[in-house]
């Protein structure tokens, strides 16, 4: 099950890292997603104040072109999963439908090489952070295991992520990714209370209440849960 | 049970499953229509997701006492059991000993439930989740009610798998994607609204659902209206409710 999969790629990251002597992050899991998920390439956009999202990374050319090719017509599979905020899987770029679908995009991707692509939004209910973009230059679809895998790499690299925005308020080191999905109800709800608490974006929210459970070494849930029941309230200018 | 509430239950269902399809609201109406339809006391769906653990996508109330009683079954339970097994699981007694999953029925117990039911939603080969039926009275529901109750779970399962969230070409996955994003979108603005109208979290909900209702919208585009600042307080808490079933 899904528990044993996270353990496994968690563990697969982890050797990884070891082996090239590097701490993961987001830009190797983005490396490690090309032999995990059997694809030619990764790449990473993220969205930023101006709301048209900028490349953070790219494992290879093709993906860097993918993404100028996004920014630039402003069409194409990572807008479309941005903007739906659910997955957008292109087996096939190459044929009569995507073109109508996407008729800038379709013909520059495969002249750029690509073949097929698969995107998977970072997102938590209203907190989008942008998208893990993953190509081949081969078409054919993903199996379910490898779309499985992939849900649960972009949740991971939505987690280190949120780790280095989480940084920006601690003194102290963040601790290692868990890759604990964030999914409680109470989660969502205090991260929704907080962001009136403090006057911040939902995507702050979730920062302050991560940054506040580090500090204190408490999990976030149960720094959740007090803040749902009204056991615990965060000022805007207060320490974390 | 009667024939004609459960005709109008199918009706209603398959109305909802139009082209502008709300899968939140769709599991909250089948939540509903389970407690009327079956005459159980609550009811509740969930789907796994890809991390394994099953969420709840829709209850017939917001009662915190029973949101646990889901949450508690995210990685183990009757519920995770069904889900694993594809087959239903019948707990017809909170009190008997030994149980199986005895934190689960502690809580059952504390919140007033005497049995539980956990049906199988599948199509083909696919099991996505459980429909979860609970009752304050001991002992299995008869025969007739659970055939219904597992048609009832397949109705849900097919709307949810044929829905046209974005295009026909999106898969599974997108589908599953949608009802779970949602359902987070749903908590963080009933978090947003709690705060602001200093009120707990069922009143929070039943707050959007009334509005959802009456201004015809979905439920997840209210809750993004709300977290984004776009629907207006004052107008959202005066809603009254259009809806009789609400009452």
């Amino acid at each position: 099950m899904s528990g044993e999969r996270l353990a496994k790629l968690l563990a697969y990251l982890a050797e990884d890292a070891a082996a090239r002597g590097i701490t993961t992050s987001s830009e190797a899991v983005c490396d490690a997603c090309i032999r995990l998920i059997g694809v030619s390439g990764a790449q990473l956009t993220l969205m930023n104040g101006t709301g048209r999202g900028e490349s953070r990374y790219s494992t290879n050319e093709i993906g860097t072109q993918l993404e100028n090719l996004r920014f630039t017509l402003g069409e194409g599979p990572c807008e479309d999963a941005v903007r739906s905020g659910v997955p957008v899987l292109v087996a096939q770029l190459d044929s009569w439908e995507n073109d109508q679908r996407w008729p800038l995009y379709v013909p520059a991707a495969i002249a750029a090489g690509a073949r097929a692509v698969f995107v998977f939004p970072l997102r938590s209910g209203a907190i989008r952070i942008g998208a893990l973009v993953l190509h081949r230059t081969s078409p054919g679809p993903l199996s379910p295991e490898q779309v499985q895998d992939a849900h649960v790499v972009a949740d991971l690299i939505m987690s280190l992520l949120l780790d280095e925005l989480t940084r920006l308020h601690l003194d102290s080191e963040v601790p290692p990714a868990d890759g604990m999905p964030l999914s409680r109800a109470e989660v969502h709800q205090a991260t929704g209370m907080l962001s009136v608490q403090l006057g911040v974006s939902m995507d702050e929210a979730l920062v302050r209440l991560r940054a506040h459970a580090f500090a204190h070494d408490r999990s976030v849930i149960d720094v959740a849960r007090d803040i749902v029941s009204r056991r615990l309230r965060l000022s805007p200018e207060g320490p974390v | 049970m009667s024939m004609e509430n459960l005709a109008e239950t199918f009706v209603e269902l398959a109305d909802t499953l139009v082209a502008d399809f709300d899968p939140v609201e769709f599991m909250h109406l089948l939540a509903d229509n389970c407690v009327t339809t079956l005459e159980v006391d609550a009811a509740g769906i969930l789907l796994v997701d890809h991390h394994g653990e099953l969420q709840v996508v829709g209850a017939s109330s917001d009662r915190a006492r029973l949101l646990e009683l889901f949450e508690l079954q995210h990685r183990q339970g009757p519920c995770m059991e069904c889900y694993l097994t594809s087959a239903p699981v019948t707990i017809a007694s909170f009190t008997e000993s030994p149980q199986r999953w005895p934190e689960f029925a502690s809580m059952a117990r504390a919140a007033g439930f005497g049995a539980l039911h956990a049906l199988p939603m599948r199509l083909r080969e696919q099991t996505i989740g459980a429909l979860n039926l609970f009752t304050v009275g001991e002992g299995s529901l008869p025969e007739p009610t659970l055939r219904v109750a597992q048609a009832m779970a397949d109705v849900a399962t097919i709307g949810l798998l044929q829905a046209q969230v974005i295009s026909h070409r999106d898969l599974l996955a997108g589908q599953l994607q949608h009802a779970l994003q949602s359902r987070v979108l749903i908590e963080q603005a009933k978090g947003v609204l709690a705060e602001r109208m200093r009120s707990d979290m069922s009143q929070a909900f039943e707050t959007l659902r009334r509005y959802s209702r009456s201004h015809n919208k979905h439920l997840s585009a209210v809750a993004e209206g709300v977290i984004a600042g776009t629907i207006d307080m004052t107008e959202l808490v005066a809603t009254k409710d259009t809806d009789p079933r609400a009452r």
